[in-house]
């Protein structure tokens, strides 16, 4: 049962909004190139684990050990999410399967003990909001946050974001108008690279877990449904995150056993980006009824 | 030295006979139009419920049966996103992963109490020759093969669908109903599908897990998309992964320092290789349709 009092209680959606949410915008990135990243749970978990791997090593100022561990695990997410995107450049390899093999190799590791970190040393490493004993809200959400609103200030109000648009929507018209296509294409998946893993990171460091390969695998299914059903618009990706954030958080005091909570949360997102896209189809399909009506 | 060679022989058509009737089920919904992602899903359906099957009945051909109702149970599904609906092929895929995911965890949590992991009541047992374990099930696989071979090639339902795969347009105003044809390809793709998770959980494990699929699917679907519309080719492709896994398991036991782990990593990163090699990957459609998010821009 939910022993926790309100406030705790926003204090952990809040926190797993905030990881949603960079998930989301690492699938939300490429997507608007027309790519999909599908090694988002990959990418989150690799940030988290050398994030993780980096705070254990001792000896430096928290300071320090907090930019290594963040850039350590921003670095080698974003090389993970290049790979994929290096294939499509140079072979033409089709992203979505090789981001999904990539990404289910990481999982293959899951296994893989990761080194035992000494649990004094291990505490939150990102000065968070307090409010009570053990309970911290960590500034993730405020950095997640401020990365959609720029994401979606960039997206409309930039030449680069004009042109990733136009990549989508239509192909042949970029490659007309001068726009390159494979520079596009390794920016953004790198970029989405980076958004992943900071998010892994700035998880690791600010609730002092040791991360583990499985750690963050459901998480890369909620980013993608908040992507997929917000179609790039940056308001609509925080609203859809802190929804899948609700869920989570409530999926998780659900004491019947574990696996009953990733279960139902990934009926529950199938359901939602099969039904909230088709809706959209159905919508434009009545309104393209109406207008030759007339 | 003999035995070490029949035991990876074994272990290497243990491997293949799942992709192998996978990869046909992606083969023929990509002749028909559509990609199939979701062929993880359907193979985990298929695991799933053949143990459910088999359970209840007793008898490992109900649960055989009951595997391809619920692939093709998932694969109308997926129709109805993809040719009703009309969502992205590649989103409706994923979704139907994770729908299938979150359907037989749910179930097996439910269903089967001391959670974690299911048994079969009934497993259908290979037979062998000299020492090489034969399962029904590659026979039936080869029996799948040269059906599907016959009725692509050979069947006007056969012609009618690789017309709604190559062009789709030409085949509409031939009177094709393309829809038709789409959606049932993938019901019966999503059948041959479940058929390779019965194998992988009645005819060789035993029981049903968590981790039983764990990533095969997303193989067949890299296997298809170098396949390049050749059937022949597709079985060699699915047969040669297939001998790597089996020697990538004989790596770890004949290494053993090395952790599973990185064993279990080699056919991902071969298959990454795979698919860097066989470049232009269009779908499996010759066309460029533009404005099509699946097609390679070259």
């Amino acid at each position: 049962m939910n022993t926790f009092s309100a406030i705790e209680n926003i204090i952990i959606v809040l926190n797993n909004t905030a990881l949603i949410l960079f998930a989301s915008l690492a699938t939300a990135i490429p997507l608007q190139a027309g790519l999909f990243n599908l090694g988002v749970g990959a990418q989150l978990v690799v940030g988290g684990v050398v994030a993780s791997l980096i705070v254990s090593l001792q000896g430096m100022p928290w300071p320090l050990t907090l930019f290594f561990a963040l850039s350590g695990g921003v670095v080698t997410a974003a090389s993970l999410g290049l790979i994929p995107a290096l294939l499509k450049a140079r072979h033409g390899t089709h992203e979505a399967v090789s981001s999904l093999i990539l990404n289910c190799a990481v999982f293959c590791l899951v296994q893989l003990p990761v080194k035992e970190m000494p649990k004094a040393t291990l505490t939150a490493l990102l000065p968070g909001i307090a409010i009570k004993d053990g309970c911290v809200l960590s500034p993730a959400i405020f950095f997640a946050l401020a990365l959609c609103a720029f994401y979606g200030w960039w997206m409309k109000n930039t030449i680069a974001g004009y042109e990733i648009r136009v990549l989508s929507k239509n192909h042949n018209a970029a490659r007309y108008g001068g726009i390159d296509p494979q520079r596009y294409w390794i920016l953004l998946m790198l970029v989405a690279g980076m958004v992943a893993g900071l998010g892994g990171a700035l998880d690791i460091t600010g609730s002092g877990m040791a991360a583990t390969f499985d750690l963050y695998s459901g998480y890369g299914y909620d980013g993608f449904t908040a992507a997929i059903i917000s179609q790039g618009c940056p308001i609509s990706l925080a609203v859809s995150s802190l929804f899948l954030g609700i869920l989570r958080s409530a999926l998780q005091f659900l004491s019947i056993d574990p696996d009953y909570s990733s279960s139902m949360i990934l009926i529950i997102e199938a359901m939602l980006v099969f039904f909230i896209l088709s809706g959209k189809q159905f919508v434009r399909a009545w309104f393209d009824k109406k207008s030759v009506k007339e | 030295m003999y035995d070490i060679i029949v035991n990876i022989i074994n272990m290497a058509i243990a491997y293949t006979i799942p992709l192998l009737f996978a990869t046909m089920a992606g083969f023929v919904s990509g002749r028909s139009g559509v990609i199939n992602l979701g062929l993880e899903g359907m193979m985990l359906s298929g695991a799933f419920f053949a143990v459910i099957g088999s359970s209840i009945s007793g008898s490992a051909f109900i649960g055989t049966f009951a595997a391809m109702l619920a692939g093709g149970l998932f694969g109308a599904f997926h129709g109805l996103g993809v040719v009703v609906m009309r969502i992205n092929q590649i989103v409706a895929g994923i979704a139907l992963n994770m729908l299938a995911i979150g359907t037989t965890s749910l179930f097996l949590s439910r269903i089967f109490e001391p959670y974690g992991a299911s048994y079969a009541a009934a497993s259908i047992s290979s037979f062998s020759i000299g020492s090489i374990k034969i399962s029904p099930f590659l026979l039936l696989a080869l029996v799948a093969l040269a059906g599907i071979k016959f009725l692509l090639e050979k069947t006007p339902i056969g012609l009618r669908l690789r017309a709604a795969g190559e062009d789709e347009e030409s085949a509409r105003a031939f009177g094709v109903r393309v829809e038709m044809i789409r959606f049932t390809t993938l019901i019966a793709s999503g059948a041959i599908a479940g058929l390779a998770g019965a194998y992988i959980s009645i005819g060789e494990a035993g029981f049903f897990g968590g981790n039983t699929i764990s990533g095969r699917g997303y193989l067949a679907v890299a296997i298809v998309l170098c396949g390049r519309n050749r059937l022949f080719h597709l079985m060699l492709l699915a047969l040669l992964v297939g001998i790597i896994t089996a020697l990538s398991g004989w790596l770890h036991t004949s290494i053993p320092t090395i952790p599973v782990q990185l064993t279990q990593l080699l056919p991902f990163i071969i298959v990454l290789i795979m698919l860097a090699g066989f470049p232009r990957q269009t779908r499996p459609i010759n066309e460029v349709k533009s404005g099509c998010l699946l097609t390679n821009h070259d």
